[in-house]
């Protein structure tokens, strides 16, 4: 469903944000991106749809990432920004929902079934006719996550999708996140929560990939996050006992 | 800097009005963004003196707002914010016309004095206009009828990017303003000293923030062009009756005074 091959990311000042890095996601499957602070992460989101140019190849859903294939790649594939509020900028939730299928050059009706499908989906009803400036964050997350849905993504991307969130938002967003079918790539330093969606971790360290195998067994041993630079969970008691 | 972000709140508040389905709301955005800068025209071409050839001016702020069914209070209350800069550029002609133009009730009135409450007048004429535009029509209809009708990509881009930048940049003043203040002691505001800092500060996290925002609407298919479906709509009779309408009446009131003939007329019957 998503193929990555060599690829790798870097800034016009020459700084390389990641290095040859190559994974694949089978359909449906839900995978941890995990790393400390600048190890590459973000800069892999955004070059999965293009937003940063990078080399190597990604495939998604079957579709080569070029120039002419950019539209699709981005219908294909969502992306949940780390800070909600970069991603609802219109005066209404509705519109905000509605900016990615009107662009797709979707009727207004069709636009307005795909709004209230993603709304109901999220149990987000009463945000509709809202403004993101008078919501709080938890259910800023929950109406950034329907303006992919709306979307229908075949594979959905989260860039620290549980960041502002308060206790009960963040076990919302583990149940919503659970129940969607979706194949799905989250960067997070929430280990907890990782472990909760995804049966797979990718760490990276320094822009590269430094392991890749089933989170339960990754996010637990201490001396490979230690090395990752990050603290595994429980401090990597349940692996040592 | 509280309020800053209250208004802000309040320009997007008055758009979320226009996802109304009245006879108005409905209509092509072009007939309305013509119609709209004809009657402005027509209210701003009339002589600086002049203020009773202006009163039919009121009708169509009151039918629109009567058909669209939006409180009239919401819209005068908005267009009041113009008044003092309207004032401030009409107070000179206080000191410098003071020629007499007319009586009312033994009290005379000077060619200032009309001239400070002509602009006065069709400034609230002219602001309410824009406001029932935003209020009746969606901004994303709106800019869809700007490139419709052939205006200049960039120029309908940048209104595009500094209207939805509005709440971002509001945002980020607020937050920064509260880092300050939580800061600064007992002292209101910010500083004269910090001033520039603290406008550099923003200007650049603005930036910063603008750019995510943008690769927020990549990802979601903006590619600065209207999708598909907005393009090559024709008109429909109905924005057509409307256009004629509004630019008929905008040129009958401005060419034939009524309220003067009106005074005329009861002057000749008593």
């Amino acid at each position: 469903m998503l193929d990555i091959e060599n690829l790798s990311v870097s800034y016009p000042d020459g700084t390389r944000a990641v290095t040859e890095v190559g994974f694949r996601l089978a359909r449906g499957e839900s995978a941890a991106l995990i790393g400390a602070n600048g190890a590459g992460k973000t800069s892999l989101i955004m070059a999965l749809v293009g937003v940063l140019p990078s080399t190597g190849t990604i495939r998604a859903g079957g579709t080569l990432l070029t120039k002419k294939s950019l539209a699709e790649i981005r219908r294909k594939v969502g992306v949940l920004f780390q800070n909600p509020d970069d991603q609802l900028f219109m005066a209404s939730i509705y519109d905000d929902i509605a900016f990615g299928p009107r662009n797709m050059g979707l009727s207004e009706e069709e636009t307005a079934r795909r709004v209230d499908e993603s709304l109901a989906l999220l149990r987000i009803e009463q945000l509709r006719g809202k403004t993101a400036l008078k919501m709080s964050g938890g259910e800023k997350r929950m109406a950034a996550l329907a303006t992919l849905l709306s979307m229908k993504p075949d594979i959905m991307l989260f860039d620290e999708p549980t960041a502002f969130l308060d206790p009960r938002a963040r076990r919302n967003l583990i149940n919503v996140l659970n129940s969607l079918p979706h194949t799905k790539l989250i960067a997070t330093h929430d280990l907890a929560f990782a472990e909760e969606v995804c049966g797979r971790a990718v760490l990276l360290r320094e822009g590269r990939l430094f392991a890749d195998g089933p989170a339960r067994e990754l996010l637990h041993d201490a001396a490979l996050m230690e090395a990752c630079g990050v603290e595994a969970i429980d401090g990597g008691q349940r692996s040592l006992s | 800097m509280a309020d800053l972000r209250a208004s802000v709140y309040e320009i997007y508040s008055l758009e979320q009005l226009a996802g109304g389905g009245s006879v108005i709301h409905t209509l092509d955005a072009r007939a309305k963004l013509a119609g709209t800068f004809f009657y402005i025209v027509s209210v701003m071409s009339f002589n600086r003196h002049e203020l009773f050839g202006l009163a039919p001016f009121v009708l169509y702020p009151a039918v629109v707002l009567a058909l669209a069914g939006i409180p009239a209070g919401m819209i005068f209350r908005r267009s009041l914010a113009a008044l003092p800069f309207c004032l401030f550029a009409g107070i000179s002609s206080l000191f410098f016309d003071r020629r007499l133009l007319f009586t009312i009730g033994g009290f005379g009135v000077t060619a200032g004095w009309a001239a400070l409450f002509a602009i006065l007048f069709r400034s609230l004429l002219c602001v309410s206009a824009v406001l029932i535009l935003v209020a009746v029509t969606p901004f994303r209809e709106l800019t869809g009828g700007l490139r419709r009708l052939h205006l200049p990509v960039l120029f309908i881009s940048v209104f595009e990017m500094t209207y939805r930048y509005l709440g971002t940049l509001a945002g980020e003043a607020l937050s920064m303003y509260r880092g300050y203040s939580l800061r600064a002691g007992v002292k209101k505001g910010v500083e004269m000293r910090d001033m520039g800092s603290f406008a550099g500060q923003l200007l650049l996290r603005s930036f910063d923030r603008a750019e995510r925002v943008y690769q927020a609407m990549k990802c979601r298919g903006y590619q600065g062009a209207p999708p598909p479906g907005e393009r090559g709509k024709a008109l429909k009779s109905r924005d057509i009756v409307f256009l004629l309408l509004l630019c008929g009446s905008s040129l009958l009131f401005r060419m034939v005074n009524f309220p003067l003939l009106i005074g005329r007329l009861i002057s000749c019957l008593i």
